[in-house]
C-alpha cells in the first residue's frame, strides 16, 4: 500500500489559500470575539447593577433572556437598552463568529475558481443557517 | 448556591471558570468537559443551562486558539471545511436530541450519558497520539478530487512536510458522531474528531490538532443556535464561564507551555474521573 505505487495518485497541488486570506480569517475570529466578549461583560455588569440584591437561584432557572429571542422582543429590548437584550446580542455575535469564519472561505473559494470546495463551504453554510433560523425557531 | 447573591456568583464562577481554562488546557480536554460538572455539581445550575454554558464555552475557546493556528498554517481549512458536512448535521441532531431529552423529563438519562462521555473521552486523551508524520498514505478518490492535500512548515522537525488525506467515508462516519455528542453535551468533542484526523484521514499530528480547533467551533455554531432558541443559554451563566475559561486557557497556553504533556494530563485525570462518577451517580438518584 505504498503511494508512490499507486498509478492514480495524483500530485499535491499547490497552496491555495492565500496568506492575506489566513490573515483575514483570523482578523475575523479575533474581532468577532472581542466584540462579543465586550458587549456580554458590559451587558452583565448593567444587568448585576439593575438588579441589586437579586439572588442567583432566581436568575439562573428562569432565563432572562428568553424574552428577547424573537425579533420584535429583541429590537424593542435593543431600543430600550434592556441589558438583557444586550446580552441576547453578545451571545449571538459569538454565535455568528464562526459562521462568518465560514463565509468568509465561500468568498476565496469563489474567487480563486475552486468551485468544488465553494459548493461544499456553502453547504457547510447552508446547514449553519439552517439551525440557526429554523431548527432553532422550530424548537422554541 | 440558589441563595448566593447573583454578583457573588457570577464572580464566583468566573474564578472557578479561571481555574476549569487552565486545566483544560493544560490536559488538552477543554474547558467544557471540566466546567460542565462543576456547574452542575457545586453551584447547582439546570443541567441544560451547564450545556449551553458548555457550547457557549468552547465557541470562545476555539475562537480564541483558533485565530492563532489558522495564522500559523497549521489549519487544513479545505479538509475541516469538508468535514464539517458531517460534524454540523450531527451537532444539529445532537442539540434538538437534547432539547427533547430535557422535555421528555429525561434529564437524568442525559447526567448519566454526559458522565460515559467523560469516562470515554479521557483515554484517548491520554494515550499516545498517531505518528507525528504518517508514512504510506493512499488518499481515496475523493479526497484527490477535492484535493485534500497539503503542506507545512515544521520548525521542529526542520522540514517542510506534505500530506494527503485517506478514507474520508469513516472519517466522516465519525464526525457525524464527534457532531451529536458535541451538540448533545455542549462539549468540543475533539477527542473523536482528532481519531477520525488522525487514524483515518491519516494527517500529520499538527495539522489534525489545528484543524480539529478549527472544526470545534463550526460544529458548536450549529448546536448552540438550537440550544439558545430553546432558552438553554444563559448569559448571566454562559457570560463569566466564557471570558473566565478563555482567560484560563490564555494563562496555560502562554505561562505554562512546559506544562502541557502526558505527565499533567494523568495528573488530572482523576479529577475528571471523580467529576464523571458524580454525574453518574446524580443521574441515578444516588447523591
Amino acid at each position: 500500500m505504498n503511494a508512490a505505487a499507486s498509478p492514480e495518485v495524483l500530485p499535491i497541488p499547490p497552496p491555495r489559500l492565500p496568506e492575506h486570506a489566513r490573515e483575514r480569517m483570523a482578523i475575523v475570529l479575533r474581532s468577532g470575539l472581542g466584540v462579543a466578549v465586550a458587549i456580554l461583560l458590559a451587558a452583565l455588569i448593567a444587568y448585576l447593577l439593575q438588579n441589586p440584591g437579586a439572588s442567583a437561584g432566581s436568575v439562573v432557572g428562569a432565563n432572562p433572556i428568553v424574552p428577547y429571542l424573537t425579533g420584535s422582543g429583541f429590537a424593542s429590548g435593543l431600543a430600550r437598552g434592556a441589558p438583557s437584550a444586550y446580552l441576547t446580542l453578545g451571545t449571538y455575535v459569538l454565535i455568528a463568529t464562526p459562521v462568518v469564519r465560514v463565509l468568509t472561505g465561500v468568498y476565496y473559494f469563489r474567487r480563486d475558481g475552486e468551485r468544488t470546495m465553494m459548493w461544499v463551504t456553502l453547504t457547510v453554510l447552508g446547514l449553519l443557517l439552517l439551525g440557526l433560523f429554523v431548527f432553532g425557531p422550530l424548537i422554541r | 448556591m440558589g441563595d448566593v447573591d447573583l454578583g457573588l456568583f457570577v464572580l464566583l464562577v468566573a474564578l472557578v471558570a479561571i481555574l476549569a481554562g487552565l486545566v483544560g488546557s493544560l490536559t488538552g480536554l477543554g474547558g467544557a468537559v471540566v466546567m460542565i460538572p462543576v456547574l452542575v455539581i457545586f453551584f447547582a445550575v439546570p443541567f441544560p443551562i451547564a450545556i449551553g454554558t458548555g457550547a457557549v464555552t468552547i465557541l470562545a475557546t476555539s475562537t480564541t486558539t483558533g485565530a492563532a493556528y489558522v495564522r500559523d498554517r497549521l489549519t487544513d481549512l479545505r479538509i475541516g471545511m469538508f468535514m464539517e458536512i458531517a460534524t454540523v448535521p450531527g451537532a444539529l441532531l445532537g442539540a434538538t436530541l437534547t432539547v427533547f431529552l430535557t422535555h421528555a423529563s429525561l434529564d437524568n438519562a442525559l447526567l448519566i450519558a454526559l458522565g460515559f462521555v467523560l469516562l470515554a473521552i479521557i483515554p484517548g486523551t491520554i494515550a499516545h497520539r498517531g505518528e507525528e508524520l504518517p508514512e504510506n498514505v493512499v488518499p481515496d478518490r475523493r479526497s484527490q478530487v477535492l484535493g485534500l492535500s497539503g503542506t507545512y512548515h515544521d520548525e521542529a522537525l526542520g522540514q517542510t512536510v506534505t500530506y494527503r488525506a485517506a478514507q474520508t467515508n469513516p472519517a466522516l462516519g465519525v464526525m457525524f458522531g464527534a457532531g451529536v455528542v458535541s451538540g448533545m453535551f455542549g462539549i468540543g468533542a475533539g477527542v473523536f474528531k482528532v481519531t477520525a484526523l488522525d487514524h483515518f484521514l491519516r494527517l500529520p499530528m499538527k495539522i489534525s490538532t489545528a484543524t480539529s480547533n478549527f472544526m470545534i467551533g463550526v460544529t458548536a455554531a450549529a448546536g448552540s443556535g438550537v440550544l439558545l432558541a430553546a432558552g438553554y443559554i444563559n448569559p448571566i451563566v454562559a457570560a463569566p464561564v466564557a471570558v473566565g475559561t478563555v482567560v484560563g486557557a490564555l494563562i496555560g497556553s502562554h505561562l505554562l507551555p512546559g506544562l502541557r504533556n502526558r505527565t499533567v494530563r494523568l495528573l488530572f485525570a482523576p479529577v475528571v474521573v471523580a467529576l464523571a462518577i458524580e454525574i453518574i451517580l446524580r443521574g441515578f438518584g444516588l447523591v
